[in-house]
């Protein structure tokens, strides 16, 4: 009878045991049919990680670029050229007199900067070793039209803007033989007579798996200047090129073999860098000058776009008179509102295609970004387009913050894992910095 | 720019399921019987369940009980294979009394936890935006008085005056230089009143005094109790200085919690088959009205402390209970039971803090009567549910408020998971009879 009771006990305690375990198993990363060895990400300053107006990694920015959350999830080696201490030079939040104030960054151009403002490293003069082979190449600020010259003439000039060789007053830091752009100087490009281009760099990068989100530039640069529907300082690219080039791009990756995703443009108008400056919240007439190649001075009105970077300019009191309106670079009216609009449409349909003719699977940024403008939630976070409060975006409007990146990064793994049988495990974007408040 | 208008919201979704919320906890022999009460009434804890069934108990009587909860919960979402929650063990308590005044009057005394709850997540964990901790603790007094207005017919009623301590924490996404994230902490007490009626009828009884088979009905309606809580403190901690006019160190706020009514109709078989054995049956239908329930509101003092309002989209819930209860000499019960506990909460709208899910839970007991004086009850209920498909809806929130399109929320996310909980529940009580004869108090069982 003891005997039994004491089995009786040990069948109970076992029981209730067994009834507590709730534990889920831990996941299994695999990589379906996907080879992830190498992966090579190419871009612009999207893919480089760059935001508030600038390159920076005191808060892993850089690290946390969305290729290299990507990589991380993938468990695949991925180098980077990281810039250290204040990196280029970024915008920041202070606190003065009650007010949250966004401070530029330190303009070498000018002489009347904010005194708190945060100018480039000195380390940046001799930023990232270019014998390295790198994984992530994103360069700030290239066009997808940048990637190779179809002439000498355009190789020069991508070259001085990528490589060296522009005068002192173009250069990024005022010094004659550097580049206009510092974002590529990790990148070895030769010299001015021994150029090399950055498509050598992809044809020599043994990519086993790609990201592609190159494009967004080629509308971006026009539009952030404001456009201009006759001539603007930029030029939105040429399609037949985009086309061109795009299609060379993938054969190179094709030709060595490589998968990859490539990414549409989102439509960079929806951006705080366009929608924040409002007329409501101005509340005031502004005069704007339509173009360059007009004399057309109007009211700005509820469909113009009011640049984010004017706003110094307004403070000013530029634009409350017929007589001083805004410049037409300050402004994105309303027709080149719609040109640009058709012209991102234009360019995705030629992204679609090129991927689709090379074997090539599509991140649709176009439709994932659209729904940020109504916002969305992530795990009791509330992200959204709007400037400072929306968290999805940095200081400078134009470039996600570390959170939005993480956000771009899950959809990425999003459309690898369904295309390649993979198993990567998306990030929670909670622990990822969004807006950093003073 | 002056004012940041930031997008979160400070309101707790509510997070409370029936079997969680509600503590079914409120007498052992009950409990072991699937919580199936309303029609049986043969001990104090009567008080709670039925109020006129104090009606059949004859001298004073009380029972004093303690539940030992042991809740595992376990959440999976797509970026985070396992996270368990950390809540501790729940130890709910109940008193009762019940005392024959006159042959017709019976006074009778309540002390419980009927609603409760207790839950909390590691800091790090991926939904600390959304939950960080939850804590609900409600103390019940209940005095009640029944009456006989014949021999097969009694009513009975009691007033409740409630006690309520409530306590959330939860993660604000704003961070600083210095700091990663803020974090909220809002409690607060108060207090709130109701009533228990209920009617009960041993309506039929077939055969001899040897071997019978009694019938009886109970109704009972316990009502919902609003605890205001008008003391609420807020305290943020970790804000960066140029959010401290919105999220200040402390400010005070108001809320309500309602305690949702019960309305129960319960029936009892017992079938004594000789004067060794007998057999009873129970069956209790419970309806609870968790309708004003899905957000808890907060209004607070700082006017830059965006309020949070409620939104209603629970729906009433259904429970079914059934029990049976073998006693050899009066001397020695087994108990066995099992109750369907649907959710109250619309399946987008489950939250990770308790999982909610319509679910069958198993309960068992025993009963030892040592004398005519003491006797003991032990209960168990063993609880295993797991979903794999869950999503919290999310909404669009501006500055504390729900955004409204075409008179729907404006939603903006899910935050998917699976969950499995086990539970298991661990009761044991002392019931105590003192007055009347020997004679009398075994007469009395019947």
């Amino acid at each position: 009878m003891k005997k039994t009771n004491s089995y009786l006990a040990a069948c109970i305690v076992l029981l209730s045991l067994s009834c507590t375990k709730s534990q889920f198993d831990e996941y299994e990363t695999t990589n379906g049919t996907a080879n992830f060895s190498n992966y090579i990400a190419v871009g612009n300053s999207f893919t480089q990680g760059l935001q508030d107006g600038g390159l920076h990694n005191e808060f892993g920015q850089q690290d946390n670029s969305f290729p290299a959350i990507i990589a991380r999830q993938m468990g695949t080696n991925f180098v980077q050229p990281t810039v250290s201490g204040t990196g280029s030079g970024y915008m920041h939040l202070e606190y003065v007199n009650g007010e949250i104030e966004v401070i530029k960054a330190y303009d070498i151009d000018i002489t009347n900067n904010h005194p708190l403002a945060i100018n480039y490293d000195p380390s940046f003069n001799n930023w990232a070793d270019t014998n390295i082979k790198y994984n992530n190449l994103g360069v700030g600020g290239i066009n997808l039209r940048n990637i190779y010259g179809n002439s000498s003439t355009e190789e020069f000039t991508y070259h001085v803007y990528l490589g060296s060789a522009a005068p002192a007053a173009l250069a990024w830091n005022g010094v004659q033989g550097q580049p206009i752009s510092p974002y590529g100087r990790f990148l070895n490009f030769g010299d001015i007579n021994n150029r090399v281009q950055y498509i050598d760099h992809v044809r020599s990068c043994n990519a086993t798996f790609f990201t592609n989100w190159l494009g967004i530039n080629d509308a971006m640069s026009w539009a952030k200047e404001g456009g201009d529907d006759v001539s603007g300082s930029s030029l939105l690219t040429n399609l037949t090129e985009f086309r061109e080039k795009y299609d060379t791009l993938l054969d190179i990756f094709q030709s060595m073999g490589a998968q990859g995703v490539c990414a549409t443009v989102h439509d960079i108008t929806q951006a705080p860098f366009f929608t924040t400056i409002t007329l409501e919240l101005l509340d005031k007439d502004i005069w704007i000058k339509e173009g360059a190649d007009t004399t057309v001075i109007r009211k700005a009105t509820n469909d113009d776009f009011i640049l984010l970077s004017t706003k110094d300019m307004l403070t000013d009191g530029v634009g409350e008179l017929q007589s001083n309106p805004l410049p037409h670079t300050a402004v994105l009216d309303k027709d080149e509102i719609v040109i640009v609009r058709n012209y991102i449409n234009d360019i995705n349909n030629q992204i679609t295609a090129s991927a689709s003719s090379h074997g090539y699977v599509i991140v649709d940024m176009y439709s994932f970004m659209n729904k940020l403008t109504s916002g969305m939630n992530f795990d009791g976070i509330e992200l959204n387009t709007k400037y400072i409060e929306g968290g999805a975006y940095s200081l400078d409007g134009l470039h996600p913050n570390t959170r939005g990146y993480a956000m771009v990064a899950n959809e990425f793994i999003r459309v690898i894992n369904a295309n390649f049988s993979s198993t990567l495990k998306p990030v929670s974007l909670g622990s990822y910095r969004g807006i950093t408040f003073p | 720019m002056k004012r940041v208008l930031l997008s979160i919201f400070l309101g707790a979704p509510v997070l409370m399921m029936a079997g969680g919320f509600q503590l079914n906890l409120q007498g052992l022999k009950a409990v072991a019987m699937g919580g199936a009460f309303a029609g049986v009434g043969t001990d104090a804890t009567t008080v709670f369940f039925n109020p006129a069934a104090m009606s059949n108990l004859n001298h004073h009587q009380f029972t004093v009980g303690i539940n030992i909860v042991d809740a595992h919960v376990s959440i999976q979402t797509p970026e985070v294979a396992n996270t368990d929650q950390t809540s501790g063990k729940g130890t709910p308590i109940h008193f009762y009394y019940t005392g024959q005044i006159t042959e017709k009057l019976h006074l009778g005394f309540l002390i419980n936890n009927q609603f409760g709850s207790a839950s909390s997540f590691d800091d790090a964990w991926q939904g600390r935006n959304i939950i960080q901790n939850i804590s609900l603790k409600t103390f019940m007094f209940q005095p009640t008085i029944s009456y006989k207005i014949h021999e097969k017919l009694s009513v009975g009623g009691g007033f409740v005056y409630g006690r309520g301590s409530f306590s959330t924490e939860k993660a604000i996404p704003v961070a600083s230089s210095s700091t990663t994230e803020g974090k909220v902490r809002l409690e607060g007490s108060g207090d709130g009143v109701g009533y228990n009626l209920g009617i009960y009828s041993q309506f039929l009884t077939l055969g001899d005094d040897a071997k019978n088979t009694k019938f009886a009905v109970g109704i009972d309606y316990r009502s919902s109790i609003t605890v205001d809580l008008s003391n609420g403190k807020a305290q943020f901690t970790d804000i960066p200085v140029s959010l401290k006019y919105k999220f200040p160190e402390e400010t005070d706020f108001v809320s309500q919690i309602t305690l949702p009514s019960v309305f129960t109709i319960g029936l009892s078989v017992k079938h004594t088959i000789s004067e060794k054995w007998s057999l009873a049956f129970a069956y209790d239908f419970n309806i609870t009205g968790w309708s004003s329930y899905d957000t808890l509101a907060f209004n607070f003092d700082n006017n830059d402390t965006p309020d949070s309002k409620q939104i209603n989209d629970w729906d009433n819930s259904i429970t079914h209970r059934l029990g049976f209860d073998f006693t050899y000499k009066e001397k020695y019960s087994v108990r066995v039971g099992l109750y369907q506990d649907n959710t109250p909460m619309k399946d987008n709208l489950v939250s990770p803090h308790l999982p909610g899910v319509t679910q069958v839970a198993y309960t068992a007991g025993l009963g030892y009567k040592i004398n005519d004086k003491i006797s003991i009850d032990f209960a168990y209920i063993r609880q295993s549910a797991s979903r794999d498909d869950v999503s919290l809806a999310q909404y669009k929130v501006e500055d504390g408020n729900f955004v409204l399109e075409n008179g729907e929320k404006v939603q903006t996310g899910d935050f998917k998971y699976k969950f499995n909980r086990k539970v298991n529940v661990y009761g044991l009580a002392l019931n105590l009879k003192f007055g009347g004869t020997k004679k009398e108090a075994a007469a009395s069982i019947e």
